[in-house]
């Protein structure tokens, strides 16, 4: 973790990301775009069934024997590759730490845009979890959130992490550690 | 090592406005292009995975997932010229 230093007696409790069904979720579009290309030998006896008296064949034309469409689909997988690698690039990286001392929210928006942020336990006011709907019910993933007081974030949220509710339990266990912990002396104060 | 040819027949002739272009100088420029665009992607992603997912053991094999994937992609895509 190279953009966030902890701090002298601090350790990190648990490491967390979202379900990974929740980037299966995401990569799904890119499955569906990969196959399209399959379709174009369908594509081409079509057009050759509608117009049979056409110069050229369609169907050499859309086949995949044709090295210029092989070139082109071969061309459009590796943009449909770049794109599923970077979601699932985005989605690795994003994190939440839970530290004894605080929570650190990592957000990977895209490339190049990165925000890292800490909430400590001393200004945590509540933390919800919330799980909504069938399959966040049956494979156990949901969205935490954490409300602070004072604090610039004031309320945090992650979506689609897995066991929400032991995440709750382990943030609020280390509240109540953290408040039981003896104020530090102020020297010179 | 022989240099990688392109048989003429296999590749359609253009005519583009008064000029014709050689399909083969066309096809270079524009795989030189692609390359470039993928080089580029592959290290801005390989510099994320590296300097804020070197910690997991996920990051190697992401990243070499990515070469192996591109490189089959890429000989794919011009396998059909050989």
């Amino acid at each position: 973790m190279v953009d966030l230093k902890l701090q002298a007696g601090e350790q990190i409790l648990e490491s967390l990301r979202k379900h990974p069904l929740i980037v299966v979720g995401q990569l799904i579009p890119f499955i569906v775009l990969d196959y399209i290309p399959y379709l174009l030998p369908n594509i081409g006896a079509f057009l050759e069934s509608i117009n049979p008296a056409s110069a050229f064949s369609y169907v050499e034309l859309f086949s995949f024997d044709n090295p210029w469409v092989s070139f082109i689909i071969g061309v459009y997988w590796l943009f449909v590759w770049m794109g599923a690698f970077g979601v699932f690039t985005n989605y690795f990286l994003d994190q939440w730490i839970v530290t004894n001392e605080r929570i650190i929210i990592i957000n990977q928006k895209s490339f190049w845009d990165r925000e890292v942020g800490s909430l400590f336990l001393n200004r945590v006011q509540n933390v919800e979890t919330d799980i909504e709907g069938f399959f966040s019910t049956i494979l156990g993933f949901g969205t935490v959130s954490v409300e602070s007081a004072g604090a610039e974030i004031g309320r945090v949220k992650m979506n689609g992490l897995s066991s929400p509710n032991h995440v709750r339990d382990l943030i609020l266990k280390e509240v109540a550690k953290y408040h039981e912990k003896p104020p530090v002396p102020h020297i010179g104060l | 090592m022989q240099p990688i040819g392109i048989a003429s027949s296999t590749l359609p002739s253009f005519t583009l406005f008064s000029g014709s272009i050689n399909p083969e100088t066309a096809l270079a420029v524009l795989f030189t292009l692609i390359f470039i665009w993928w080089a580029v992607f592959t290290f801005v992603a390989g510099y994320h995975w590296l300097r804020f997912g070197r910690e997991s053991w996920v990051a190697v094999p992401a990243m070499a997932l990515h070469f192996i994937v591109s490189g089959w992609i890429f000989v794919f895509a011009t396998g059909g010229f050989h």
